[in-house]
């Protein structure tokens, strides 16, 4: 068992174990997720500026277009495509500064670029005013002095320098999100690996404890059923030893006493065969056979209170080893029973006995006859012959007990007599009364078996109470005792 | 006078003295025969019984050194040729439950030894009487 215990023991630790483990590996996955999540978007972030990037470099090569188409032919139908490509080259160049405001790199490329746009623009702007004006001329002029292709070749630098720069981020920020998922994804892996192995082995150590648990409590259980068995057969032998010490005893006394009064008879045919012997003669055999015969007295009188004591022994064996009943017993109508046994010194004491209301108990019928019998017996036996006797017994129910008084105004039990008088052959007080002192003793042992208790209050030269406390269900303990 | 023969099977030497004392008080003059166990006991039983003209009785105390009484009931109550023997339990306890066992095995009398000694000897005179009536039936 011992070893079982540990296992379990040691399971839970290492379940605790498996578990934190497993909260390090999840939020290792978390985070992977997290940050793949931020270099996706970080990407993202970075094609729309290349996206942006090429909106602006083309914007502004179509306005050129626009403008040339319209230096070149003269028609008006250029304007307004090249007012459309002015506005989205503003636009992109406006986002550009917004998306790159965390890239100082970039934000400085855009500072180079903005006064080249704005140069550009403006010398567009100029040489589109002066066709309109009809000075055809003066705007081929401007245009010849190839400022505005330098311009753009600039604007177009810049912004191969700021799609590079992209270029290298979008390469990094990739790399980043590919590593931030693999390393989400080996993480989540080994998450799942240890939920799998945590589930296996929370498996394993419930099957296990549970095992554990079942073997115990089949031990336990064996365990009781043993103690048990072993109680009942101490009990047995103890039923047993009382019955033989009692059987085996009475064999030797009935030797003892058959040969004291063959021994009697004996000396009686002697005395016959003497009776007319010569007279100094005749005064010994006289004087020898009342010697003999107080011997043999002596032997009966001896033999026979041991014989009461052993029939005592085995009443009581017997009484123990008895299955006890359990009916409803109506207590007032038992008391009167018993009184009436003892009707005739009632009357010859001159008693008084009063009954007040009694509650009724199950429980077995002759247990609790010989228990009140004894008492109310006692109540006499033992009254104060200068004082008038008088027996109240009463009971009250108190929860699932009941408790039953015999009160007397006998010569009550003196303090240091209290326990002896329930211990078997123990008597107390004067031995005015014929008893081997057993009764008190059958008593406590039969009210003990209910599981119950007997108390008394006694005050010397006032009388005593014995207190019987019993469970109202008397018999369904005495019989489950069984 | 019958000519049974009685076997009286009791360890107790005390015992045995004290019931045939009484026996013979009763007026019983007929052969007793003792055993202190059940093995001699049973033996008698078997080799000198069958040729009895009367047949044989038996005495039987319960508490025997080399076999309890109550076996010893059942072995001669379960033998063909001893069936028909009277057995008259003579045992010191008053148990009821061994007393109905007794019954049970077809003992045909069972007497308490009280210790008082009065009764005692009534009880076994009165087997006396008991003992010149009884027809025992001879074995085949």
């Amino acid at each position: 068992m011992p070893t079982r215990a540990s296992l379990t023991r040691a399971t839970l630790p290492s379940l605790i174990g498996g578990l934190l483990l497993l909260a390090v590996a999840t939020w290792f996955a978390y985070g992977g997720v997290r940050a793949s999540l931020a270099s996706r978007a970080l990407v993202e972030h970075t094609l729309e500026v290349q996206v942006a990037i090429g909106e602006l470099r083309s914007a502004v090569q179509r306005a050129e277009s626009a403008q040339r188409g319209q230096l070149l032919t003269g028609e008006d139908r250029y304007g307004e495509p090249y007012r459309d490509a002015r506005q989205s080259a503003q636009a992109a160049h406006d986002r550009l500064r917004l998306l790159t405001v965390d890239n100082p790199k970039q934000q400085a490329a855009l500072d180079r670029l903005q006064p080249l746009m704005t140069a550009k623009f403006a010398e567009m702007d100029r040489t589109l005013e002066l066709e309109q004006a009809g000075k055809a001329d003066e705007a081929l002029a401007i245009v010849r002095t190839d400022n505005g292709l330098r311009q753009l070749i600039e604007i177009r630098d810049i912004l191969n320098g700021m799609r590079a720069t992209e270029d290298e981020l979008l390469r990094q920020r990739s790399g980043m999100a590919t590593v931030d998922t693999h390393k989400a994804f080996v993480a989540t892996a080994i998450a799942a690996l240890g939920i799998l192995v945590l589930g296996g082995a929370a498996v394993v150590a419930v099957a296990r404890s549970q095992r554990a648990l079942r073997d115990t409590n089949a031990g336990l259980e064996e365990e009781v059923e043993r103690r048990t068995a072993d109680l009942r057969e101490a009990n047995e032998e103890v039923q047993r030893f009382a019955y033989i010490v009692s059987h085996d005893l009475r064999s030797p006394l009935v030797n003892v006493m058959g040969f004291a009064s063959e021994l009697d008879a004996s000396r009686q045919d002697l005395a016959i065969a003497l009776r007319d012997a010569p007279d100094p003669m005749a005064a010994k055999v006289r004087e020898i056979d009342g010697q003999i015969a107080e011997s043999i007295a002596f032997i009966r009188a001896a033999t026979t209170k041991m014989d009461r004591l052993i029939n005592a022994i085995l009443r009581l064996s017997r009484e123990g080893r008895r299955a006890f009943g359990n009916e409803k017993i109506d207590m007032n109508q038992l008391i009167d029973a018993q009184l009436r046994a003892v009707e005739h010194q009632v009357k010859e004491t001159d008693a008084s006995i009063q009954v007040s209301g009694l509650p009724p108990i199950f429980g077995d019928r002759l247990a609790l006859e010989q228990v009140f019998g004894n008492l109310i017996d006692n109540a006499i036996k033992y009254r104060d012959p200068t004082r008038k006797l008088s027996i109240e017994i009463a009971g009250r129910a108190q929860g699932d007990r009941v408790v039953y008084e015999v009160r007397d105004t006998g010569r009550g039990i003196a303090p240091e007599d209290r326990e002896r008088v329930f211990e078997l052959f123990r008597r107390a007080g004067a031995q005015t009364q014929p008893g081997e002192g057993i009764g008190l003793a059958h008593v406590r042992a039969m009210v003990r078996r209910m599981e119950g208790s007997i108390d008394l209050q006694s005050e010397p030269g006032a009388g005593t109470t014995f207190i019987v406390d019993l469970p109202r269900q008397a018999g369904r303990v005495a019989g489950r005792a069984e | 006078m019958n000519p049974v023969s009685i076997v009286l099977i009791e360890d107790d030497d005390g015992h045995a003295t004290l019931i045939e004392r009484n026996i013979r008080r009763a007026g019983v003059s007929n052969q007793i025969h003792r055993f202190a166990d059940a093995t001699s006991g049973l033996a008698h039983l078997d080799a000198q019984c069958a040729a009895h003209a009367g047949g044989c009785l038996l005495l039987l105390d319960l508490n025997l050194p080399d076999m309890s009484g109550i076996d010893v009931l059942r072995k001669v109550k379960s033998d063909p040729n001893h069936r028909a023997t009277p057995v008259i339990v003579l045992t010191t306890t008053d148990d009821q439950t061994e007393i109905q066992k007794c019954y049970e095995l077809g003992c045909n009398v069972y007497i308490t030894k009280p210790v008082e000694y009065e009764r005692f000897a009534n009880a076994i005179r009165q087997l006396g009487l008991f003992l010149s009536i009884i027809q025992v039936p001879a074995q085949s």
